[in-house]
Parts: structure tokens; C-alpha cells; sequence
């Protein structure tokens, strides 16, 4: 998985076919073409945390995000040996996530609460990663409040920011996704975050 | 600049995306503009705490529940692959996939001539064309209309007026229809008719033998001679 801090361009090529197990995804996409269940299993571990959040930030609904999530995985498996490798896997589910997720949630309006509400009551676990307790508890404060601004914004501004500013993806990874310009995705991401920056200084701290 | 282009420099240049000119450029601006300077510092905090949320794990359920629905996506696809597979048999041995494909293409070729029978014996009966009185048919390029008794004359001629029958098989008929071989057609076609030929009106009539006596007989008054194909 890639993390959010790299620099710009640092994702991306050969580095990103393998994860910690070493495998490259292309060979697990190869076992689970000649019928190796254990190589599903593998994606699913592999990218399951990144769909599922990706769901989760684009639904802003835990519930909603774990039905997304179960049918993306079940249209990636349909659809996986079919997989041609001209695109990363990782752009590819991204691709197959971002679609979906469009699809079903285009004209679907959830009622907006704040974050840790729905954290509590949907069971959510946080990855907490090496933080300690106090910056651990500030960002929560930070993240709250850009999470529920980020329900504010149009869907394709959304899509962008969350690539870029949660996924930690490249301006041309990003683009690859969305099939779209560089030039695109720099503005798109612009106005989402100009947008977002509004939203937020209208926000009682 | 526009707003919009500001917001986009700012954005690109917190990602590290511009060019050394363009980052001098936005450098000095946020310098000596207080208003860019806010709205840099503002959309700072946004991908800062955008970078603070913290990354969710799917609950364990998820994972049980994917593997469930994959097992059953299995068993349904293994159903499609025997078909696959069945069909996949002929493509290893060609001797039998030439066979089928021959039986397939005769089966079609039957298939196609059934329909094209079935198709033929659907079609509508020919109904003959019944030609009326006042009728107007042109043959060789003349205009005949019908008036009574199956009797076709000219344009331009009286109906009314004398005309003297020409025997077709006298010297003199053999010698006009020499001439004017479209002639021929006009007898074919219309049987019973008044015509011009040379300056007068003459009458042409062909004798349809009676099947009973064997004796020549002009069309019955009021019934069309039987009709032949125009020209």
C-alpha cells in the first residue's frame, strides 16, 4: 500500500507490483487464473483495506461502504482473469471502485453525522498506526472536521481530493484512474480543496 | 490571474508540482499578498488534516463475507465452464469440429431453402388483371381505350366510326404486319381492336376457335378477349 506522504511520483513502476509478501501482483493475478483460490484470498488482503476506505470516503456511510466494498471484490474475482496487466492491479481495482461506487451512489443522499458518531455506533476500527495518544487524539479532531466538510463536495471534486490527499496517489496515477488530463486532475483537485477550505472556515471550531 | 488559476497554482504548489519560475512567482505573491497568503495557509490545513484521517480496517466480517459470495460466484461459474469446456473439445480435435461445422452449415442451407419454400407458399395468389370498359392500355407506344364488347380502339378514332376488318392471313394482312411488325403485339395483346393503319380505321380481330364446333368466334359482347403479356 502506498503511503500518504510520498512525494509526488514516487508511486508507481515495478516497486508497486509486490507488497510486503513479495509477491507481484501479476503473479497472483496469473495463480488465481489457473484456478488458485489462496491467490484471491491474497488481493482481498492485499487491496480489501484500500477499497473498503475508498468506499468509506465516498459513501461516508460504514454500512454502506462494507456492501460496496463486498461487490466490488465480487466483480473484481468475475472479472480478474480477464486482468491484462497493461494498467498496475492497484489502478485497475481503483478504477473498478471508483465505478461502482458512482454507479450506486450517484443519486443516493446519506444524512451527514459527525464522524465519530459513526465511528462508535458502526464499530469502526481505526488503524492508529505509531501515533502516540495526544497526536492520536488530535488528529481525530483535524480529521473529523475535514471528513464532514469532505461530504460537501461534488463527487468528481471528491473523487480527486481523496486520491490525491487520502490515497497519497500521484497526479498521473490519478489520471490513469480517471481516465482523464493531468491538467484535469490538477484542477479538479484545486477546487476540491479551495472548496473544502471554504466549507471549513465557515465551520464552528 | 483568476481565482480559479490562483487556487490551482496554490494547490500545485503545495504538491510540489510547479516549475522553478512558477514557484518563485507564487512565492512572491503569498509574499506580498495577504488575501493569497489566507487562502494558501487555508488549503495548507485542508490537505493537513485530510493527511490526519486515520485509515479504516474493514471488520473481519467483510472478509468472511467476500469469501462466502466468491465461493458461490465459484460454483455458478463452474457450471459455465463445463459448457466452456464441452465446446472447447471440438476446437482440440479439428476432425470433429469440421464436422460439426459441416453438419451446422447444411443444417443452415436446409433451414434457409424450408424458408425461402414456406415464404413462396405464403405469398398471395396471382390474381389476373381484369380490364374494363373505359380502360386505357398503350402498346408499341399507342394508346387503346376499351369500349364495349372487349373492343379496344385508338386514340383519336371514333368508336362509332365504320372500320373495315383487315384479314390477318390475307396477302394484304401478311403484307401490313410485315410492315409493322409491332403489330404483332398489338394482336397478341389486345385480340379485338380499331387502329389506324395507313390513313383508315381497320379492324382487327383474332377468331378464338369454339372447343365445341371448331368454328372461329368473335369475344361474347361485354367479355375481354383473354389477355396476353404487354410488351
Amino acid at each position: 500500500m502506498v503511503s500518504r506522504n510520498a512525494e509526488p511520483g514516487a508511486v508507481g513502476g515495478a516497486a508497486d507490483l509486490r507488497n510486503l509478501s513479495g509477491t507481484p501482483d501479476l503473479d497472483l493475478v496469473k495463480r488465481h487464473r489457473y484456478g488458485d483460490a489462496s491467490a484471491f484470498e491474497e488481493i482481498y488482503a492485499r487491496f480489501g483495506p484500500m477499497v473498503y476506505n475508498l468506499c468509506f470516503r465516498m459513501s461516508s456511510h460504514a454500512e454502506e461502504a462494507e456492501d460496496l466494498t463486498q461487490e466490488i471484490f465480487i466483480r473484481i474475482h468475475r472479472h480478474l482473469a480477464r486482468f491484462d496487466g497493461r494498467a498496475a492491479l492497484k489502478t485497475w481495482i481503483y478504477r473498478i471502485t471508483l465505478n461502482y461506487c458512482r454507479s450506486k451512489l450517484g443519486r443516493k443522499r446519506y444524512p451527514t453525522r459527525p464522524l465519530a458518531e459513526e465511528y462508535e455506533e458502526e464499530g469502526v476500527q481505526l488503524v492508529e498506526g505509531r501515533r502516540g495518544p495526544e497526536d492520536r487524539a488530535l488528529a481525530r479532531d483535524a480529521g473529523r472536521m475535514v471528513a464532514r466538510a469532505l461530504r460537501q463536495l461534488k463527487p468528481k471534486f471528491r473523487e480527486a481530493v481523496v486520491l490525491r490527499d487520502i490515497e497519497g496517489l500521484s497526479y498521473d496515477e490519478i489520471a490513469d484512474i480517471l481516465k482523464v488530463r493531468i491538467g484535469t486532475v490538477r484542477s479538479r483537485i484545486a477546487r476540491g480543496r479551495d472548496r473544502l477550505r471554504v466549507v471549513l472556515e465557515k465551520m464552528p471550531s | 490571474m483568476t481565482r480559479q488559476a490562483e487556487a490551482e497554482q496554490l494547490s500545485a504548489y503545495i504538491d510540489g508540482q510547479l516549475g522553478p519560475e512558477e514557484r518563485e512567482k507564487i512565492e512572491r505573491l503569498l509574499e506580498q499578498d495577504d488575501d493569497v497568503r489566507l487562502r494558501y495557509e487555508g488549503m495548507r490545513r485542508v490537505t493537513t488534516g485530510l493527511g490526519h484521517l486515520e485509515r479504516l480496517a474493514p471488520p473481519p466480517s467483510l472478509g468472511q463475507a467476500v469469501a462466502r459470495r466468491v465461493a458461490l460466484e465459484g460454483e455458478h461459474r463452474s457450471l459455465l465452464d463445463r459448457i466452456e469446456g464441452g465446446l472447447s473439445h471440438f476446437e482440440r480435435q479439428p476432425s470433429t469440429f469440421l464436422m460439426f461445422s459441416l453438419v451446422f452449415a447444411l443444417s443452415l442451407i436446409i433451414l434457409f431453402f424450408a424458408w425461402g419454400i414456406d415464404k413462396r407458399g405464403a405469398s398471395p395468389p396471382i390474381v389476373p388483371l381484369v380490364l374494363e370498359q373505359g380502360d386505357q392500355v398503350t402498346v408499341q407506344g399507342i394508346v387503346f381505350e376499351q369500349v364495349s364488347g372487349g373492343l379496344w380502339v385508338q386514340e383519336g378514332i371514333d368508336p362509332a366510326a365504320p372500320a373495315e376488318p383487315l384479314d390477318l392471313d390475307s396477302e394484304e394482312g401478311r403484307r401490313i404486319l410485315a410492315e409493322r411488325p409491332e403489330l404483332h403485339s398489338i394482336i397478341l395483346f389486345l385480340r379485338y381492336a380499331h387502329l389506324d393503319i395507313e390513313g383508315e380505321v381497320r379492324e382487327i380481330q383474332v377468331r378464338v376457335s369454339d372447343p365445341a364446333t371448331g368454328q372461329p368466334s368473335a369475344p361474347a359482347p361485354g367479355e375481354t378477349p383473354p389477355q396476353g403479356d404487354a410488351p
